[in-house]
C-alpha cells in the first residue's frame, strides 16, 4: 500500500468517525440479496466455504 | 457497457456523504450528457448470519432514498466512477482487517463487466487485494430411469467454492464466476 493512498484512506476513516452520518443506509430497489447468501444455507457449508477462502 | 475501465485510485470522485462505519457512502458522478447523478455505495453487513466475515457491496444511482442496483448509466468517466467505488470498499476493509467484500452483479451484463474490469486491471488491483471468484456447484442425482439421457440435479444442494482469479484467465460469459470476493493483502 503506498503512503499517499494509505493517508487518504486514513483521512476518510477519520472523517467518517468525526462527521459521518449516523444511520445512513440505502436499500436496493431490486430487493436482491447476494447470491452467495442464498446459496449457503447451513453452518457446515459456511464453515467449508470460509475454510477454503482462508486457505487460498 | 464499460469494458475499458482503468482503475486509478489517484483519479476518483470525492465522497459526498459517508456513514460512521464506512458501510454507506455516496458521490456525484457526471454522465456523458453532462448531467450529474448521485451514486450510492452500500456495503451490507447483514448478508448472511453464517458468513459474518463476508460483506456484499452494491452501488447505483440513488432514487427516492434507494440504490437502483440495476441501472445502466453512461458515465462520462467510467474509470473514475469505478475507482471511487473500489476505493470506498478498500477503506471499509482497512477498518475491518481480515474481512472480505463481495460483489455479485445484479445481472449477467454487470457481472461480465466486473470480470473484465478485474482482468483489465489485474496487476494494479493485485497490489492491494487478493481477488477470488466463486463457483456454485450443484449435486448431480442418480437417474430415476436408466434410459434417461439427462441427469437430474438437486437444486437445493449447492456448494460454493472460491478460487483465486488468475492473471490473463479468460472465461466465457456462460462460465463466469457466480460471485467475486476481495480482501486486502
Amino acid at each position: 500500500m503506498n503512503k499517499k493512498l494509505l493517508e487518504e484512506m486514513e483521512a476518510l476513516k477519520a472523517r467518517a468517525k468525526t462527521s459521518g452520518k449516523k444511520g445512513l443506509k440505502f436499500t436496493l430497489t431490486s430487493g436482491n440479496t447476494s447470491s452467495l447468501g442464498q446459496v449457503i444455507k447451513t453452518k457446515e457449508q459456511a464453515d467449508t466455504f470460509m475454510k477454503i477462502l482462508k486457505a487460498i | 457497457m464499460a469494458l475499458n475501465v482503468k482503475i486509478n485510485f489517484d483519479h476518483r470522485y470525492e465522497l459526498d456523504e459517508v456513514n460512521e462505519d464506512l458501510s454507506t457512502s455516496s458521490f456525484t458522478t457526471v454522465l456523458k450528457d453532462g448531467s450529474n447523478v448521485q451514486l450510492g455505495i452500500q456495503i451490507n453487513d447483514g448478508m448472511h448470519p453464517l458468513l459474518p466475515n463476508v460483506y456484499n457491496l452494491a452501488f447505483g444511482p440513488i432514487v427516492d432514498g434507494q440504490i437502483d442496483d440495476k441501472a445502466k448509466l453512461a458515465h462520462a468517466d467510467h474509470s473514475r466512477a469505478f475507482s471511487t467505488i473500489i476505493f470506498a470498499g478498500m477503506t471499509f476493509l482497512l477498518e475491518k482487517p481480515g474481512k472480505y467484500v463481495g460483489i455479485d452483479g445484479s445481472n449477467n451484463a454487470r457481472a461480465y463487466m466486473y470480470y473484465r474490469c478485474i482482468q483489465n486491471n489485474f496487476d494494479y488491483l493485485s497490489r492491494y487485494f487478493k481477488i477470488y471468484g466463486v463457483n456454485y456447484f450443484v449435486r448431480i442425482l442418480r437417474k430415476t430411469k436408466d434410459e434417461d439421457q439427462d441427469f437430474p440435479v438437486d437444486a437445493e444442494h449447492i456448494i460454493a467454492i472460491p478460487r483465486l482469479i488468475a492473471r490473463e484467465e479468460h472465461l466465457p460469459s456462460d462460465k463466469l464466476y457466480n460471485y467475486f470476493i476481495f480482501n486486502l493483502i
